[in-house]
């Protein structure tokens, strides 16, 4: 069953969001850090009538961090994943494509934290972001540090 | 805090913290002088918990400088449906009134530990964090023992 995702680039490196699960894109978004927060979960910014956390997705995955912003990347993902919201920091967004089951294999060439899978990627290697895994990694620990 | 049946949140704003923090009127029993606590009701079996338990930076660190504190300290006695909490806030103390629209709530779990139970909006940008001082009084709270 073919499946659509959002391409998304961060620190030159190619992630693939589930599109099921994106509810806008937004550009660069003023995050507010909150007391106590993560490095991963550096603040939050007003979306719709609620608070919303921003995930660096970079720090997150242990991606480069040259030329990144310490807050929040050119464009604002809006996901949810079991009814919780977060915002991805990315530095793009591209249109989105649909990939048949069978493009996804294991991930192997660029094994990263939270990788459900990896595509190529004209010359490179995109990997299938596993945001499930994300949100409870990063959740967790910041609600064990808040 | 029920903030569905009000339009206007009437708060006591703490504007020399970062971030900027408030907390509901109806929740603060009382301000008093850090004098005034001490030779009353606090007395020194008590003292007024430091404002650093909430996560936030003082004002001397908020505008890099070594500027004085525009402000003395002050103790908020806060109402809880536990008891009394004093909170010891220092810089200036401003009453202001927003609309509850205004108003956003954390989201999601990430912050189900956090003293704070949402934000002020203004023009798209987060204004101020809203306290809630039975929050804060669970956070102060020893964990249950696992056994």
């Amino acid at each position: 069953m073919p499946t659509v995702y959002l391409p998304i680039e961060l620190a030159g490196v190619p992630l693939l969001v589930d599109a099921r699960a994106v509810r806008e894109v937004l550009g660069h978004r003023e995050v507010v850090r909150v007391p106590h927060a993560t490095l991963e979960l550096p603040g939050v910014f007003p979306w719709k009538g609620l608070a919303i956390p921003l995930i660096d997705v970079g720090r997150a995955m242990g991606l480069p961090r040259e030329g990144a912003k310490d807050q929040g990347g050119r464009r604002t993902v809006i996901v949810g994943v079991d009814e919780e919201l977060a915002g991805l920091s990315a530095d793009d967004v591209r249109e989105v494509v649909t990939l048949e089951e069978g493009a996804v294999r294991p991930v192997h060439a660029a094994p990263r934290p939270f990788a459900q899978g990896e595509v190529d990627w004209g010359g490179r290697v995109a990997t299938v972001l596993d945001l499930r895994a994300l949100f409870a990694s990063t959740f967790a620990r910041s609600s064990r540090e808040v | 805090m029920n903030v569905s049946e009000t339009t206007t949140l009437s708060c006591l704003v703490f504007r020399d913290l970062r971030p900027v923090c408030a907390v509901v009127e109806s929740c603060v029993l009382r301000v008093l002088s850090e004098g005034e606590w001490g030779a009353g009701e606090g007395g020194e079996a008590e003292r007024p918990l430091p404002f650093e338990v909430l996560g936030v930076e003082g004002p001397r660190a908020a505008r890099q400088d070594s500027a004085p504190r525009s402000g003395a300290a002050r103790v908020l006695v806060l109402g809880t449906d536990r008891g009394t909490l004093p909170l010891l806030i220092p810089g200036a103390l401003t009453f202001e009134h927003f609309d509850v629209e205004r108003f956003a709530p954390l989201s999601g779990r990430a912050f189900d530990a956090s003293v704070f139970s949402g934000v002020i909006t203004r023009d798209e940008s987060i204004d101020v964090f809203l306290l809630d001082p039975n929050r804060l009084i669970e956070s102060l709270e020893p964990c249950p023992s696992l056994a």
